[in-house]
């Protein structure tokens, strides 16, 4: 048994089995292999509590299902029933989302980074730049006039279009 | 310019910034009480309109009221500008604190976009556009969804963007209505960014769809010889003779697996082995498994390019004429070294009954050992040449063989409700099977005698299938003499 800590001082403890998912965390409990139990702990920093949780369900979800053996021997239905699961699981907006990418990207979990960074562009695609602006919450540095007289060959053309 | 302006700060606003000058102190001073007034005051504009008009008033000579309205006119540009800095300042700042992935996962998640999508995100905010301007955002360029808008200028910056990321470039529209064709603005010069460099942007790039786009034979073939590692090739609707392009892919794409062009909404010659060494070039091309071809092609080109093409899989070649379907007999010959999966010949519309039912009956007797999926419908039917005009005809009876004898093969013949003559078909088919050489003319003289009293009937009711395969019957009888 590992126990993570998150940046707010919240304990998870998790299976080591199951906490290799994430390829920094196995490499550390490598590096400490056969020291004091003390040394199983592990400080995730710039993590916040609630993401913790999300991660841990998502490698118990995947626990049960490795996807080595998913790719040889699952069956179709298991395949789908997978699949649904995590277009659930990625269902949230955009804050924890990329809270979960940066998760995925310092403890080393590929399978969550890229199914996150999949979600995230599929929440950009086909917008408007006032919608990303919306949804990201980033303040719109451009005007339309600005683009069209400042940078012509470039970016004006996007405000011509429209996404139906 | 705008990034500039936010790097280098004006003179003025240094000075403003050494905190000993009386100067700026009074400046500053004077800046705040100034606008101070300006957010209390909701009416400033006429109140300061009249300020400025008195001041006007009292002075004497006109040259000092001129550099006294020119100073207001600066004033307040400079004024204006530098609000819009901070503005702009204040918002990066908020928005690189709001936005919590760094640049190199926000480009991750851009990379996954695609271009429109990503293009309108990089017009949100500086940051979004630095990212955005990575070389890896740009790796699949596709402006289809865009094709009315989109410029030459565009499209050449992002190819020049991507660099060395570029896998593959789709440009052009596909019409709705296949009728109708709409060319978008784009011309071929958009990709003459791929030769920059001496070409390592188009070295690298492995996929190229082209829809409807403007484009002369010489700069589309020179552009493509510069895509050496071109796999995968569609163009569609483009105002230039096929053969041309098939000799270049050939010479310069060696590792081309997939070929698709269409040029059957433009009147081009057609294509015959004259004019392509086939022989020698297709060699070059070993992995060639996919060949779409619609458009005006002759049978000895046809039947070298696929006795040429190893391993090729796929032959489609619908919608294309000028061929009659000879070239499946030399297949079907030396057919043990084929690998052809999936032959669709749909709607051509020269395609002659007799070979199509000889091309059955090889199947049933076991050649084309490797075939899996054929199509031979045809909307208007099978033509029967030197037949009384406006007769086509299906081989229902040779098509209901195959599907006993090879149940494996998924073979789709659909076709319109002609009045069917599969008693004469079978006649096709005995006297081809029995007569393999080319003497076909007394052959064919001899048959069409036959279904000539059923075609009057059927002539009369259908007035549109009349006229084109009259239409065809001279095109193909032009053929015969050219190539002969």
């Amino acid at each position: 048994m590992i126990t993570l800590i998150s940046s707010d001082k919240r304990k998870f403890h998790v299976l080591e089995e199951v906490a290799n998912q994430s390829l920094t965390i196995r490499d550390v409990i490598e590096d400490r292999r056969g020291r004091r139990r003390a040394d199983r702990i592990i400080l995730v920093t710039n993590i916040n509590s609630k993401i913790p949780e999300k991660v841990i369900v998502y490698w118990l979800r995947h626990f049960l299902m490795p996807e080595e053996i998913a790719h040889a021997s699952m069956s179709h239905k298991k395949a789908e029933k997978l699949k649904k699961w995590e277009a659930k699981f990625f269902d949230t907006d955009i804050d924890t989302l990329n809270d979960l990418i940066l998760a995925a990207d310092s403890l080393d979990i590929p399978s969550l980074f890229d199914g996150a960074c999949e979600k995230v562009s599929d929440i950009l695609k086909n917008r408007s730049a006032e919608e990303v602006g919306e949804i990201s919450k980033i303040e719109n540095e451009f005007t339309h006039e600005e683009e069209e007289e400042e940078i012509p060959s470039e970016n004006a053309w996007v405000w011509r279009n429209e996404f139906a | 310019m705008k990034m500039a302006s936010l790097r280098n700060p004006n003179p003025k606003r240094r000075r403003c910034l050494s905190p000993t000058s009386d100067a700026s102190l009074q400046m500053d001073r004077s800046l705040q009480s100034t606008l101070a007034m300006a957010t209390a005051d909701p009416s400033i504009a006429t109140s300061i309109g009249l300020s400025l008009e008195r001041i006007l008033d009292s002075i004497p000579l006109q040259s000092d009221k001129d550099s006294l309205l020119h100073g207001a006119v600066n004033l307040a540009s400079s004024l204006m500008e530098a609000a819009v800095r901070s503005a702009r300042r204040f918002a990066t700042s908020h928005n690189s604190s709001v936005w919590p992935l760094p640049n190199d996962l926000t480009i991750n998640v851009f990379s996954r976009l695609d271009t429109l999508s990503l293009c309108f995100a990089a017009a949100t905010c500086m940051l979004f556009r630095r990212c955005a301007s990575d070389p890896s955002c740009y790796a699949n360029i596709d402006l289809t969804s865009c094709a009315d808008t989109v410029t030459d200028p565009v499209v050449s910056t992002m190819i020049q963007r991507a660099g060395k990321h570029l896998l593959s470039i789709k440009l052009g529209s596909l019409p709705q209505n296949e009728n109708k064709l709409e060319h978008s603005s784009l011309t071929v010069s958009c990709l003459a960014a791929l030769k920059f460099d001496g070409g390592v942007t188009g070295l690298l790039l492995q996929k190229l769809h082209l829809y409807n786009l403007k484009v002369g034979s010489n700069s589309l073939c020179s552009i493509l010889s510069t895509c050496k590692s071109l796999s995968e090739l569609e163009i569609v609707g483009i105002n230039c003779w096929f053969v041309h392009i098939l000799r270049t892919i050939f010479e310069h794409c060696r590792s081309i697996e997939h070929i698709c062009l269409d040029t059957s909404h433009f009147y081009m010659p057609i294509g015959f082995l004259a004019e392509l060494s086939v022989d020698e070039l297709i060699k070059n091309c070993p992995l060639l498994s996919s060949l779409a071809l619609r458009c005006r092609i002759g049978d000895d080109l046809l039947s070298a390019i696929v006795k040429e093409a190893r391993g090729l899989k796929s032959l489609d070649l619908s919608g294309s004429s000028s061929f009659s379907g000879i070239f499946l007999r030399d297949l079907g010959n030396g057919g043990s070294a084929n690998s052809l999966e999936t032959l669709i010949l749909r709607d051509c519309m020269h395609l002659r009954a007799k070979e199509v039912s000889s091309f059955l009956s090889a199947i049933c007797y076991g050649d084309w050992k490797s075939l899996r999926s054929v199509d031979i419908s045809n909307k208007k039917g099978l033509m029967v040449p030197r037949g009384p005009s406006g007769l086509r005809t299906r081989c229902a009876m040779e098509v209901s063989q195959v599907l006993r004898e090879r149940p494996d093969m998924q073979l789709i013949a659909d076709y319109p409700p002609i009045r069917c003559f599969d008693s004469d078909c079978s006649d096709f088919a005995s006297s081809s099977s029995s007569d393999s050489g080319l003497s076909s003319s007394d052959d064919e003289t001899s048959s069409s005698s036959l279904p000539g009293s059923d075609n009057e009937t059927n002539a009369s009711s259908d007035d549109e299938t009349n006229s084109s395969s009259d239409d065809g019957t001279n095109s193909l009888s032009d053929y015969e003499t050219s190539s002969s």
